[in-house]
């Protein structure tokens, strides 16, 4: 029951990724300008962001619902998600009133994305007890 | 297969995804990305006559402070905000909707809102937002 429970979380949470990567990727110089109102990096950076991050979100997202290669994937989300959140606690710290930008121009604001991501952290420390941390006490 | 390796192999993917993308997606210019029909800049709004303000922040940043005669309308909040507005409004008006500083897309959002609900098309939004408005005519 366990197992199910892991397989099952891991596709949700690792099938929003590759929605999320693969809207991203369909429309790249939004997501481009959405990178640049956070006002955290120039021009040039923005660019490579908008071209590289969709591709890990779509390639993690993959990674974590396949449960041979769970825990790199999990590594990467985690990592990416706190990103976000720093970025987006950032922009409410600064007064920007900006789209998020986490799925395109999607319209989500950047107080829904923060909680939501809230949530998505929490599954994945959720597939790390349930399918990642037990194989690790096998072993 | 070690978690660090399985990383590896995701990021090699995704490097390899990035690559392609770069190749085939040309990247914008930032004066063409800023290019909108509807947007004005401080001087050119002080050019149109009979200005509405919309407020398209939330009514904590407005009660803060906003511009004189500005109406309220968020998207948090849309039927009270438009319902305020309808009550000022005239089809003479030209509405303007600003949000704070240069990264707020609100006031781009809420003026296509606007447009499509009052059937007009003279709302344009402010470039710069709230600041370069007081920092034009304080």
């Amino acid at each position: 029951m366990k197992k199910l429970i892991g397989h099952l979380l891991s596709l949700i949470v690792g099938g929003f990724f590759v929605w999320a990567g693969i809207v991203k990727l369909t429309g790249p110089t939004e997501f481009f300008q959405s990178i640049l109102h956070y006002q955290l990096v120039g021009e040039d950076a923005a660019w490579w962001t908008a071209m590289f991050l969709p591709w890990l979100e779509v390639f993690a997202g993959i990674g974590l619902i396949i449960p041979q290669t769970r825990s790199g994937a999990l590594a990467w989300l985690t990592l990416l998600l706190l990103v976000f959140e720093a970025s987006l606690v950032s922009a409410l710290a600064r007064g920007l009133n900006i789209d998020c930008g986490c799925l395109g121009g999607s319209g989500s604001s950047v107080t829904f994305a923060l909680a939501r991501n809230g949530f998505l952290l929490a599954a994945l420390v959720g597939i790390y007890f349930i399918s990642i941390c037990p194989r690790k006490k096998i072993l | 297969m070690r978690w660090w390796l399985q990383a590896i192999l995701i990021l090699l993917f995704a490097l390899g995804g990035a690559i392609g993308s770069t190749l085939l997606v040309q990247r914008p210019d930032l004066p063409a990305l800023s290019q909108d029909e509807w947007l004005r800049t401080p001087a050119q709004v002080a050019e149109l006559g009979n200005v509405l303000w919309i407020d398209a922040r939330n009514v904590e940043r407005f009660e803060a402070g906003h511009l004189e005669n500005a109406v309220n309308v968020s998207l948090d909040d849309w039927d009270t905000g438009f319902g305020e507005l309808i009550s000022v409004w005239s089809p003479d008006d030209t509405i303007v909707v600003y949000c704070d500083g240069e990264g707020c897309e609100l006031s781009r959002e809420t003026a296509e809102h606007l447009r499509k609900d009052l059937g007009q098309e003279n709302v344009y939004w402010l470039e710069g937002g709230y600041e370069a408005w007081l920092d034009f005519a304080p």
